[in-house]
């Protein structure tokens, strides 16, 4: 039965020295790690997609990096990674372009910055890669080993331990080969990494005494906060801590000492790994730890890989995501005009069906419509006859004697009529009367006397006046 | 913390400040490519199938209230023949343009030549075309005793076309009843087949 299928964006790879693989990798906050017989196997997942990384950790050895001690006076790393650039010439008998170096804090003072680089010859990290892209993975974040063992301890302890403080890591497999991390202090602060070795086998009284001597190299103040965390299989793990704590008692300073489970380690083909699954748990923890950096924020410092190169691959992915993003939008852009174009020809075939059905009633229809249109305009022609008529009947009726009419105009309209009039009184009283006069008038009854005034003449004076009258609804 | 970073020869600038300007730069001009792409975009694809639908739409819409006044117009088909044969002898077409303006001036010629009126003036407005009929206007000034100029009015309000009397102005004069009369006199005939095309 196959190990199930794994989708994540960071994948940790670790080669062993028989040729088998260990990748790990985090799903749901679970670190699960799986061995591969062989790299074939390991390239069958790849191209099987059972395996779906998106970028990759490894590491090389530690061995291979030159360490180099320097105090500069700069306030961050940033700055002093930039002076390191001037003092590599010093520190190195290689031609600058031939290089990678890295840097990191080992203790600050006012204005003054004391670091610690890693040079790596460019080709020996390329023969480190090689075996890696023979199996097809472009790594995206290289480490080297030890950093990554340290950071698998302080990660799985850092629970367990009360306080932070120096740590010395112990891990055992089944083959007795032993890995002692030991420190100086915590790493961040601490001098050197050493590594022994995976091959060296010491018994568990000589990695004891190792430990002794590597308590004994720190300050005494750090003694007694120093931690030891064992791993490994639990016949070896509990042989040594018994026999620690043993020496222990005989000693004045009593270190903490805790047990922590290495990385589970399951087979690609058959599942569980028993019974050789401990002779490759450094690589688990190896590939454990690399993940856990890959996640940190500070993946790019902790980076060995070239400048260059990341940027080359940040080039591919930008083209990559704008490539996409521009077919995505060149889609929803041709989605878009196809479904203007689908909703035109719904309209067209619509107005297609509307003419259809107008074209056989157009002519009797439009003969119809002819005819209305010459009805109404005679309706209209012939509306209100006899209404000026009746308006001079009314007017001759009505009208006072001592009113006189100098000017008439006249509007008929469809529904009614509008007339002004203008006209003379002999008073001032009489104008206004006229509308009186008019009251029983059945067209005129609204007649309304809009401006009146009194003009002197030869011998008196004459009023004149003008009135309006709207008629409606006749 | 470890921090790796491949050699590079320093030159006399700041690198980050220029890496800094220099993204800004990509930035902008990435904008500025992707507004013009829009636009670019909307003016050549988008917008041409958006104006062929308002077009496509305003038809059909045009089609549809099209159908449905002739919908309307065949339900109300047989009452409108029936009010049209009875109008249709006062509407009746009589020719061309100017021998309908002849018959309708000497219509009016020949009910105020009766009375004893005398006419100021008589003018020959723009006929207005309608599409199935046009209408005739004639502007008329006139002076006379009251009686004839109601007279006048009267026989206009009685003929038997369907002439109409559209505007009235009467003015007193000097003479006693005496009075200058201005009318606006409007006809309407049906247009022939031909002409209605």
């Amino acid at each position: 039965m196959k190990a199930r299928k794994i989708r994540t964006d960071w994948g940790a790879l670790s080669l062993a020295h028989d040729g088998s693989v260990v990748f790990c990798a985090q799903q749901n906050s679970t670190l699960s790690c799986i061995r591969f017989d062989s790299a074939e196997q390991f390239m069958e997942a790849i191209k099987s997609r059972r395996l779906l990384v998106k970028k990759w950790a490894v590491a090389v050895p530690r061995r291979s990096c030159i360490l180099k001690s320097l105090a500069l006076p700069a306030s961050d790393l940033s700055e002093a990674a930039r002076m390191i650039e001037f003092e590599l010439p010093s520190l190195v008998p290689v031609p600058l372009e031939e290089v990678v170096y890295g840097c990191t804090v080992l203790s600050k003072q006012p204005n003054m910055l004391n670091v610690l680089v890693c040079i790596l010859k460019l080709n020996t990290l390329n023969q480190h890669l090689k075996p890696y892209r023979d199996i097809g993975v472009e790594p995206h974040l290289v480490i080297f080993d030890s950093l990554a063992i340290q950071s698998w301890f302080n990660s799985t302890s850092s629970t367990s331990r009360a306080a932070p403080g120096p740590l010395i890591g112990v891990l055992v497999n089944t083959s007795r080969s032993v890995v002692l991390t030991s420190v100086k202090g915590n790493f961040h602060k601490g001098n050197e990494l050493t590594l022994s070795g995976t091959d060296t086998a010491i018994l568990p009284r000589e990695i004891v005494q190792e430990i002794s001597n590597q308590l004994e190299e720190l300050p005494d103040i750090l003694k007694n906060k120093a931690v030891i965390v064992i791993a490994g299989t639990e016949n070896h793990t509990s042989q040594i801590r018994n026999l620690f704590h043993s020496k222990s008692r005989d000693a004045t300073v009593a270190n903490e000492t805790a047990v922590v489970s290495s990385p589970e380690i399951t087979c690609y083909t058959n599942g569980k790994c028993e019974p050789d699954a401990d002779t490759h748990v450094l690589e688990a923890v190896v590939a454990a730890g690399l993940l856990d950096l890959a996640k940190s924020s500070n993946v790019p410092f902790f980076n060995l890989l070239p400048q260059e190169y990341l940027g080359r691959f940040r080039r591919k992915t930008l083209l990559f995501n704008c490539l996409f993003a521009a077919l995505a939008l060149l889609m929803s852009i041709s989605f878009f005009w196809l479904c203007l174009w689908a909703m035109n020809r719904r309209i067209e075939s619509k107005s297609n069906r509307i003419a259809s059905q107008i074209a056989p009633i157009e002519s009797i229809a439009g003969n119809v419509d002819k005819k209305r249109q010459r009805v109404r305009a005679i309706q209209n022609q012939l509306a209100n006859r006899g209404l000026i008529t009746q308006i001079f009947q009314e007017l001759y009726e009505y009208t006072p004697n001592n009113i006189s009419i100098s000017e008439l105009r006249i509007l008929p309209e469809r529904s009614g009529a509008s007339i002004e009039i203008k006209g003379q009184a002999d008073l001032l009283s009489s104008a206004f009367e006229y509308t009186d006069a008019m009251r029983e008038a059945a067209l005129l009854k609204q007649i309304q006397i809009v401006n009146a005034q009194q003009i002197p003449r030869l011998g008196g004076s004459v009023v004149e006046f003008q009135a309006r009258c709207v008629i409606r609804d006749h | 913390m470890w921090n790796f970073r491949h050699v590079v020869s320093s030159g006399t600038t700041n690198p980050m400040v220029t890496a800094a300007k220099n993204s800004r730069e990509k930035l902008l001009g990435a904008v500025v490519v992707v507004i013009v792409a829009g636009l670019l975009t909307f003016t050549l694809v988008v917008n041409p199938q958006l104006k062929e639908r308002a077009l496509r739409l305003e038809r059909m819409n045009q089609l549809e209230l099209k159908l449905t006044k002739m919908k309307g117009d065949l339900l109300a088909k047989e009452r409108i023949d029936d009010i049209y044969s009875q109008i249709e002898p006062l509407i009746a077409a009589n020719g061309t343009e100017q021998q309908e303006i002849s018959l309708f001036t000497r219509e009016l010629s020949n009910l105020y030549s009766r009375l004893n009126v005398k006419i100021l003036s008589v003018k020959i407005l723009p006929i207005s075309n309608e599409e199935f009929y046009r209408r005739l206007a004639v502007k008329v000034e006139m002076s006379g005793h009251i009686r004839s100029i109601l007279d006048f009015i009267l026989s206009v309000e009685t003929y038997r076309n369907p002439i109409r009397i559209e505007r009235l102005d009467l003015r007193a004069q000097e003479i006693v009843d005496n009075i200058r009369a201005s009318f606006l006199i409007t006809k309407v005939v049906a247009k022939t087949e031909t002409q209605a095309d």
